[in-house]
């Protein structure tokens, strides 16, 4: 399967607004400030209703009741915004799945929204330099799926009839189909105008050795797996995928780390499972 | 960590619920590499299931302190226990298992899907109880029901028609 043979896949599929790719591009700059953000919510009225929705989720930790995005402009901090638009516009986009990956309904932006807040507890040990980049990756992670999940249904192909215990799932698809999700991610991202840095980890998040910066590519296969293990947004592919031997060695952390990370996600998982439903459009 | 719905209990990771309703039915999503343990005493008509993640608490000591249906040394004994103030018997409740699936993992980082299921198969041996039914392993993300009428546990897939495990 080629990149011109998904093409017409990809303009089926509902994008990121505009507002969400802008903002994708100023993570982690500090020449953006909190005016620059708030320019670009104003200039998006139907995103007050999503933006609104999120600040007020237990998720996003806000004490207080937002009862307006210009309140959660005059609250936030420039990270807190950054974070509150992408979520906000993520969910429309990451639905699908469910012909080819069995997935339900919310499963892609539960797997997402939970790979998304293990990033933040990774990033809270290891001290990343950029995590609102790690952040969006591991959200954003699988959007592949629902291209190559709705070229197989539209091809009438059993995707989980590939589905082995002994063979990662990536590795039966480019079998099948040449290519996998990830890549197709990265072609997908691509032609939504996603920075070149999220392009690269969505891309590499199974081969983060492959990656120009592969620690971000590795933490989102950490927070990947992470999720899959505790069974978060799992559908037809289930836990068959490969942990590289030297994953915890080349991040520096421990077996140790990874079951207390794993415990600290489980703890948010009520408050990742609100905010998934509600998001996702019945 | 538990919500019910109306008569339908939903158990989440590092929980459990335990009761005697006969209308209820106790269901848990995506185990994943946990273990889901359901038990069921047909006279006393008590049930109760158990979702847990990792084999045992003394490795995160003050974790297991806060949350200890984390972890299946801690939570089993927690889930009989429950049973046992309802008024179920140790000989008569009938234990299932299910879960503990794997990642592709050779140098056995995430490895505990594993040592979740010999974690509960040690404890119910060591305490003389048997296991009627068990699904675990591979690399498939389960999902279990208990029918508190009939006892019956359910486990489905991701694409794959509900059944009985049995």
């Amino acid at each position: 399967m080629t990149r011109d043979e998904l093409t017409p896949i990809f303009d089926k599929i509902h994008p990121l607004p505009e507002v969400a790719v802008r903002v994708l591009g100023a993570v982690d700059r500090d020449d953006t400030t909190v005016d620059d953000l708030a320019g670009l919510i104003r200039r998006d009225p139907l995103l007050d209703a999503a933006c609104l929705r999120v600040a007020n989720s237990p998720l996003m930790g806000i004490r207080y009741t937002i009862d307006s995005v210009e309140r959660a402009i005059a609250l936030l901090g420039r990270r807190a915004l950054t974070k509150l638009i992408i979520t906000a516009c993520a969910g429309d986009t990451l639905q699908g799945g469910g012909a080819g990956y069995r997935l339900e309904r919310c499963d892609l932006f539960r797997h997402g929204l939970a790979a998304a807040v293990a990033s933040e507890l990774v990033a809270g040990r290891l001290h990343v330099a950029n995590p609102g980049l790690v952040y969006s990756a591991c959200l954003l992670q699988d959007i592949g799926k629902i291209a190559l999940d709705t070229w197989v249904a539209e091809q009438g192909i059993a995707l989980h009839e590939l589905m082995d215990d002994e063979v990662p799932f990536p590795e039966a698809e480019r079998l099948a189909f040449g290519v996998d999700h990830a890549t197709v991610g990265g072609w997908l991202a691509e032609s939504w105008a996603f920075p070149t840095p999220l392009v690269e980890a969505i891309t590499h998040h199974h081969h983060p050795e492959r990656a120009a910066d592969p620690t971000v590519a590795r933490i989102v296969q950490l927070c990947d797996l992470l999720c899959l293990m505790q069974g978060i947004g799992c559908g037809a592919d289930g836990l068959a995928y490969q942990v590289p031997d030297h994953l915890l060695e080349d991040l520096g952390l421990t077996a140790h780390d990874v079951s207390a990370l794993a415990i600290d996600l489980a703890t948010r998982l009520q408050e990742i499972d609100a905010l998934a439903t509600e998001s996702v459009a019945p | 960590m538990i919500a019910a719905t109306g008569n339908r209990l939903v158990v989440g990771i590092g929980a459990m619920e335990v009761t005697a309703d006969p209308t209820a039915s106790i269901i848990t999503h995506g185990l994943g590499s946990c273990i889901g343990v359901a038990i069921f005493d047909p006279i006393a008509h008590v049930g109760g299931l158990l979702h847990y993640m990792l084999p045992e608490g003394r490795e995160h000591p003050e974790k297991a302190a806060a949350t200890p249906l984390i972890f299946g040394d801690l939570g089993i004994p927690r889930l009989f226990k429950a049973a046992y103030t309802l008024g179920a018997v140790k000989q008569r409740t009938v234990v299932k298992i299910a879960g503990g699936a794997s990642l592709i993992d050779g140098a056995g980082l995430f490895n505990v899907g594993k040592r979740n299921f010999l974690l509960a198969r040690k404890l119910m041996w060591k305490n003389g109880v048997t296991v009627a039914a068990e699904e675990v392993g591979g690399a498939v993300s389960r999902t279990i029901d208990l029918e508190m009428a009939t006892g019956r546990l359910f486990i489905s897939t991701p694409g794959e028609p509900r059944r009985e495990l049995k």
